[in-house]
């Protein structure tokens, strides 16, 4: 009876160690609040499907190009705001090294490719079912735009609309350093 | 006549309160019921206590797939396919988060036998010898209190 009540003892506090374990790899710190903290840390890699069903992408294939990863929905009206712009910053920038990624989260594919195809986004988009967005955070919503430079980290982050002004300030510099 | 009326009037009422139910009712599910086992992944609400442009989108949804006479687990699988189980007001039952359903019953089954035992144990240890409640005295005491007594005799 006693070897019976010290097994489950240790049974119980096995499950427990576990539970907190499991909670604190959850609770990774995210690169929104990292970057809110003034670090500038490395961009964590995905590979999510491609919102157009043309396969797999994955941010590492951008590796050596300033990207700014683009979390948006299709019903963040913020979103609709400034997806014309990313647009004009591929015209832009493009052959000087800039890459866009929207990343299409919180939000049915099918409502994301109608966005698309809405706005005409000629850069790369993809669907997350939630992780991605989780692991990096978006602060209290959508949109947020993350700047990464050639070297993989994240530099900068737009939390909300980001206007033409904006990003350039945060571009310009980036592109005369070209680091 | 007035009260033929009066019942025509009742069965139209009934009638009207019966119908959003009826109108909502999809293949074995409705769209009120299924709002509640739903969450908004982006407020963090109940999706049937939540007017996000997130929820909105997914009860718009909601409508279409009942029109198209989705069932209720095809509906289920499609956002959890989508959105992750967080979408889920409650975890799943299997795998991991099949704990969050064992662990509380599990607990309160543990907390019972234990309440039990320790009342058992305690109710054991009251009990005193038999015939515990006597007070063996002291020789001199009783004779003293004989001689007492016999005094008032």
């Amino acid at each position: 009876m006693r070897l019976t009540l010290q097994a489950a003892a240790v049974l119980v506090l096995l499950g427990m160690v576990g539970l907190f374990a499991r909670s604190l790899a959850q609770n990774q710190t995210t690169v929104y609040a990292l970057v809110k903290d003034g670090e500038s840390p490395q961009a964590p890699n995905f590979s999510l499907p491609d919102l157009r069903g043309a396969g797999h992408d994955s941010l590492a294939a951008y590796r050596g190009r300033i990207v700014l990863v683009n979390f948006w929905a299709s019903w963040c009206d913020a979103c609709q705001e400034e997806a014309p712009l990313f647009n004009q910053v591929i015209a832009q920038y493009g052959k000087r090294g800039v890459t866009v990624v929207g990343v299409d989260t919180g939000d049915f594919a099918s409502d994301g490719r109608a966005f698309a195809r809405t706005y005409h986004e000629r850069y790369p988009l993809v669907h997350d079912s939630g992780s991605v967005s989780q692991r990096w955070g978006t602060g209290t919503g959508l949109p947020v735009t993350y700047v990464i430079n050639r070297r993989g980290k994240v530099v900068h982050l737009f939390d909300g609309v980001v206007t033409g002004s904006s990003l350039n300030a945060v571009l310009r510099p980036m592109l005369q350093a070209r680091t | 006549m007035t009260r033929l009326r009066l019942l025509a009037v009742l069965a139209v009422l009934l009638g009207g309160l019966a119908l959003p139910d009826t109108a909502l009712a999809c293949n074995g599910w409705n769209e009120p019921s299924m709002e509640t086992q739903l969450m908004c992944i982006v407020c963090h609400e109940r999706l049937d206590q939540s007017n996000s442009p997130f929820a909105t989108q997914v009860k718009q949804h909601l409508v279409q797939w009942c029109a198209a006479g989705w069932t209720a687990d095809r509906v289920r699988n499609t956002l959890v396919a989508q959105f992750g189980e967080q979408i889920l007001a409650a975890p799943p039952k299997h795998g991991f988060d099949l704990l969050a359903w064992v662990v509380p019953g599990a607990v309160l089954a543990l907390g019972a036998a234990v309440a039990a035992t320790l009342a058992w144990v305690w109710s054991r240890s009251r009990r005193g010898p038999p015939g515990g409640d006597a007070v063996a005295l002291d020789p001199a005491m009783d004779a003293r209190i004989d001689a007492d007594l016999a005094g008032f005799e």
